[in-house]
């Protein structure tokens, strides 16, 4: 709605109020509780590490302004340059376990729609895995992916006659046994978020595909998949999210290791900051983290949100 | 709307139809049922360890092969844990921290998703980009500049610093903004032609609406400020103002030796209130009664 | 709405370089540090400490710090758990950076502080304080040094040894009171150990594995071998030497060739150990207590075994009490006499008789009651016996980039992946770039 440049009198501002700005002024109204809370304790911050990340600034010492050093050092320098590209690709290997848990939410959840009796056991147990201590989660997977013959995967294998397996501390292994982990351990989220979803999913439209005489999945195809699909979205693009800034798992199972085939961009900035000391170039892969998470988000966006149905 | 009659009317007419479809039915149940035994049995391993080790007495504890039923109850385990730190100050602490932040959290959000799926505006899609980009900045970084701001205001071992940098959430707003945007517009007219503001819309309609994506994220608000554990540690010095998690953590040492015994028992005291609260939350997103909300 | 996500996303990075211009370089600055603590009406003192020492250990301290606050009336210190080494740091580094923190800390690394200009060296007050450096063991001394200012206090520390399952060597064959002394004894043992209990073609017993502090055990094996960690200006890290790569290679040789250590199963090591899977455990003495407590044998400890031919060369580990500045001089006064009541030999017997640390007055060894405790708690010796040969490996500022590079040497070596001299040269290039991004004196 262009304004005729010649016509600002009272009565065009105004009907311009009523039409855009007054909704524009409401809208950040709404947003305004969100705004404040993220400036003061998240962009302030993310400053604060963007203008740390100029400066080398390894504890104790003081720091130094170097400008663009830290980044040239990540991406190219003989020392640290294989290690951050190493990140880099682990970080990618490790986002594989997005798909595979929207997947298995998806089904787990479809699963756990019905309404017969012990559903909600059900559906408790699949909560569990997310509220256990972790400590006790890393001293239960640890004697599953125990690399000598009597952890309790190597005891399934050969009772089926297979040779043992290093597990996590295989380097082949151990980002894939991490991912089937993080899978475990992230299901009872997707799967509430699936259920939520699949309840705004108005029953008749299910009766009156019955009616139709439509099976089991193509109702799945022509109403659920499509009426599921902001929630599916969703699913997407925070399990992208999380999991390139995911740390727990490899904190607790592998550190990173072994030969730092886990150490993905997450892990190493940790490191860097809290082993290292090296707060500056932390920051730095701080910035690279957000940066690509962000040209991420964006592109699936452009790309996927056209492909939902909202209404 | 008769449109059960329909698919009822088909059994009637054809008794043996009836009779395989129940029987396709009941086949079906069993193998739902065993499938989903099967995987939530994997599922509660880690769980059903906590507890079980809850109960065993350090030997025990690493024995091999690991043994998943305790030989006696410890339950002096418990009784340890409870005694060796105020854990219930700890609780009080947790609890009015948890839920502060799941009120303010679905407050702020409710508000922002509105905003972000039913009105039009200047800057909207920076702005939703805006709001995105917090969830992509990492925590390790913003830890010591969001201490320093606390301590300026003079928050440190108060409320207000373990409440006030959390009552927004980004991962809520993207999450209430997609349900929001399933609700039909016809509504939103129909409330304007009402004369109804945008407020009341919002409250007395689109929530109601919204029941289960709300619950789940006051679920997620609650759990993830329960679990939280090193923004507490750093924003508390004094005993009085500590949580749960801080507590728990007191028993892990790497250095001399876990006392697995004791922390799994702790671990377990602290996790039951998750529980409860999933309980009263989980027939929201369960059992909500879905409707398009246009009953004539 | 694709052209306004793409403005969105301009706008965005505009609006954070504007506001990384605009919003200055705080950490720059030099904040001014002042402790917390306080003087009120009548002159009393009140203290904050912070400590990272949790469990059973803490209850200790605890205990110690009560004891002080009832020997007198002037000053009271609140004692307050601040998580373990890593949450501790960052609580420190927030506290400096933010200009408010406790009076006294206990935590490892402390030397390192000293660089910050937050704490004050202890050196300042024991002269004056008229406190006897002689009674305590030098060693101890060496580790709170760093560029020849004594920065803190000791006050808990710790060995490597070896812990072993008594019942395992019976059963094999050996005498459980006389553990390996040298590592071609640990060999020799640890060939008796390894076995597939189940023949199944699987060895799931084996002779011998360290916990996860690889670099600790393997610096243990290079200072025995007459090889050094760092130069004594720490400038420079000395692992590349000839007497270092064969101690690596002898690490290596352990499992690849006499095939007694499982590979790179480190973080399995102590829960194999417990569960009787394990013969010989390289661990810290802090864990004496826990690791008889947790194991369902009886568990020996030794002395760690020697180079042939050789004496043993232990670094010591574990943590020290550090006063941080305040600009009243009455309150720091008052920081050194609690830091001198937690670091004087009753305090001390106190610590080593409760928990698995180290006495670190020497002629705590002839006092009856620690006498007394050694003999209702033999495995302790090992710990005590090793003061004999205690160094301590100096602290410089790289230490954190070079442990870890040490255990990325060691995962190297056992995995097959590099031949000891390559891992260690490696190791020595990662650290050395940190070490030239010092500023220099």
């Amino acid at each position: 709605m262009t304004a005729h440049p010649a016509a600002l009198t009272t009565r065009s501002l105004r009907s311009w109020w009523h039409r855009r700005g007054e909704e524009t002024f409401a809208a950040y109204a709404f947003l305004l509780p969100s705004l404040v809370i993220f400036v003061v304790f998240t962009f302030y911050p993310a400053i604060f590490s963007i203008v740390t990340s100029s400066m080398r600034w390894n504890l104790p010492y003081k720091a130094v302004f170097v400008g663009l050093q830290n980044y040239q050092n990540l991406f190219a320098g003989p020392v640290t340059g294989p290690v951050f590209w190493k990140a880099v690709l682990a970080t990618l290997y490790f986002s594989l376990g997005v798909p595979i848990n929207l997947s298995i939410s998806f089904l787990l959840a479809l699963l756990l729609n019905r309404r017969l009796p012990g559903v909600g056991l059900f559906r408790t147990a699949f909560f569990l895995p997310t509220i256990t201590s972790t400590a006790a989660i890393s001293v239960v997977w640890m004697w599953l992916y125990h690399p000598a013959d009597y952890g309790l995967f190597n005891t399934l294998l050969l009772n089926l006659g297979l040779p043992i397996q290093r597990w996590l501390r295989d380097p082949a292994l151990a980002m894939p046994c991490l991912i089937l982990m993080g899978v475990w351990h992230g299901m009872g989220y997707n799967i509430i978020i699936f259920l939520a979803g699949l309840q705004n999913i108005p029953r008749e439209l299910y009766e009156a595909a019955d009616i139709d005489g439509a099976g089991g999945l193509a109702k799945l195809r022509w109403i659920t998949w499509p009426l599921l699909s902001p929630t599916t979205f969703y699913i997407l693009v925070i399990g992208i999210i999380n999991s390139l800034r995911a740390f727990t798992e490899i904190d607790m199972m592998t550190e990173g290791g072994p030969l730092s085939v886990t150490t993905t961009l997450a892990y190493y900035l940790y490191q860097v900051a809290f082993q290292f000391f090296r707060l500056g170039e932390a920051s730095a892969v701080a910035v690279i983290l957000f940066v690509v998470l962000l040209i991420l988000t964006l592109v699936q966006f452009r790309l996927v949100e056209r492909r939902v149905h909202y209404e | 709307m008769s449109s059960l009659s329909g698919s009822r009317r088909l059994p009637q007419v054809f008794p043996e139809l009836a009779q395989s479809r129940r029987f396709q039915k009941r086949a079906g149940s069993v193998l739902w049922y065993l499938v989903l035994l099967a995987v939530s049995l994997t599922v509660i391993l880690p769980f059903f360890w906590m507890i079980a080790t809850s109960f065993k007495t350090p030997p025990e504890v690493f024995s091999y092969p690991p043994s998943w039923i305790p030989q006696a109850l410890q339950f002096g385990n418990y009784v340890d844990a409870w005694h060796s730190a105020p854990f219930a100050r700890y609780f009080t602490n947790s609890a009015v921290v948890a839920l502060a932040v799941t009120a303010g959290q679905l407050v702020s959000c409710c508000l922002a998703a509105f905003a972000f799926a039913r009105m039009n505006f200047k800057g909207k899609g920076f702005m939703f980009a805006l709001f995105l980009s917090t969830t992509m900045i990492s925590t390790q970084v913003t830890l010591v500049p969001s201490y320093l701001i606390v301590q300026k205001l003079d928050w440190i071992d108060t409320y207000q610093g373990l409440i006030v940098p959390f009552i927004a959430n980004a991962f809520g707003v993207f999450m209430i903004r997609q349900s929001f945007m399933t609700i039909p517009r016809d509504l939103e007219d129909a409330a304007r032609i009402d004369g109804c503001g945008r407020l009341r819309f919002l409250a007395t309609i689109i929530i109601p609406l919204s029941k289960p994506i709300l619950a789940a994220q006051g679920l997620f608000a609650f759990m993830g400020n329960w679990n939280s554990y090193l923004w507490p540690l750093i924003v508390t010095n004094r005993e009085e103002m500590r949580t749960l998690q801080i507590g728990l953590r007191y028993f892990v040492s790497q250095e001399t030796g876990t006392p697995w015994g004791i922390y799994m028992a702790a671990a377990v005291m602290v996790t039951i209130p998750v529980i409860v609260i999933y309980f009263l939350v989980q027939k929201s997103f369960v059992e909500g009664m879905a409707t398009t909300g246009l009953k004539g | 709405m694709p052209g306004k996500t793409s403005i969105s996303l301009v706008g965005l990075v505009i609006v954070l370089l504007i506001g990384a211009a605009c919003g200055g370089s705080p950490a720059v600055e030099k904040t001014e540090v002042s402790s917390s603590g306080s003087i009120d009406q009548n002159g009393k003192i009140t203290l904050e400490f912070w400590y990272s020492l949790g469990g059973d250990t803490g209850k200790v301290v605890e205990a110690l710090v009560s004891q002080f606050n009832e020997s007198q009336s002037e000053v009271t210190v609140n004692p307050t758990y601040q998580g373990e080494y890593a949450a501790i740091m960052a609580k420190i580094w927030a506290a400096i950076s933010s200009g408010k923190t406790p009076n006294v800390a206990q935590l490892g690394a402390a030397p390192l502080l000293g660089e910050t200009g937050a704490i004050v060296p202890i050196s300042d007050y024991l002269e004056p304080g008229g406190f006897d450096r002689s009674q305590v063991w030098d060693v101890f001394w060496q580790y709170n040094t760093a560029g020849g200012t004594l920065w803190s206090m000791p006050f808990n520390n710790s060995v490597p040894v070896l812990y072993y399952n008594r019942d395992l060597f019976a059963a094999a064959g050996l005498d459980p009171d006389q553990p390996p002394q040298t590592w071609d004894q640990v060999i020799e043992y640890g060939k008796q150990l390894t076995r597939d209990t189940d023949n199944n073609n699987e060895i799931d017993q084996w002779g011998i594995n360290t916990h996860e502090n690889t670099h600790w055990y393997l610096s243990t094996l290079f200072l025995g071998n007459g090889a050094q960690i760092v130069n004594p200006e720490g400038t420079e890290v000395l692992y590349d030497s000839p007497e270092a790569v064969q101690m690596l290679q002898l690490w290596s040789d352990l499992v690849n060739v006499e095939k007694i250590m499982p590979p790179n199963q480190h973080s399995e090591a102590r829960a194999d150990f417990l569960a009787g899977k394990l013969g010989m455990l390289l661990n810290s003495s802090s864990s004496i207590f826990s690791m008889e407590r947790d194991a369902s044998f009886k568990v020996g400890v030794a002395v760690i075994p020697a180079v042939a031919g050789r004496e043993p060369v232990i670094p010591i580990g574990g943590g020290s009490l550090v006063i941080l500045k305040q600009e009243d001089e009455k309150i720091q006064q008052a920081a050194w006499e609690f830091v001198r009541f937690m670091a004087s030999e009753e305090s001390a017997l106190e610590l080593a008789t409760k928990t698995g640390y180290l006495p670190i007055y020497s002629d705590l060894l002839d006092s009856p009651e620690f006498k007394a405790y050694l003999s209702e708690h033999p495995n302790v010796k090992a710990s005590t016996q090793s003061l004999d040969y205690a160094v301590s490996i100096p602290e410089f500022s790289a230490l954190g980039t070079s442990d870890s590079a040490l255990r990325g040497a060691v995962e190297q070596v056992e995995l097959g992946e590099a031949d000891p001299r390559q891992a260690l040269e490696a190791a020595k290039a990662a650290v050395q770039q940190s070490i030239q991004e010092q500023p220099q004196p």
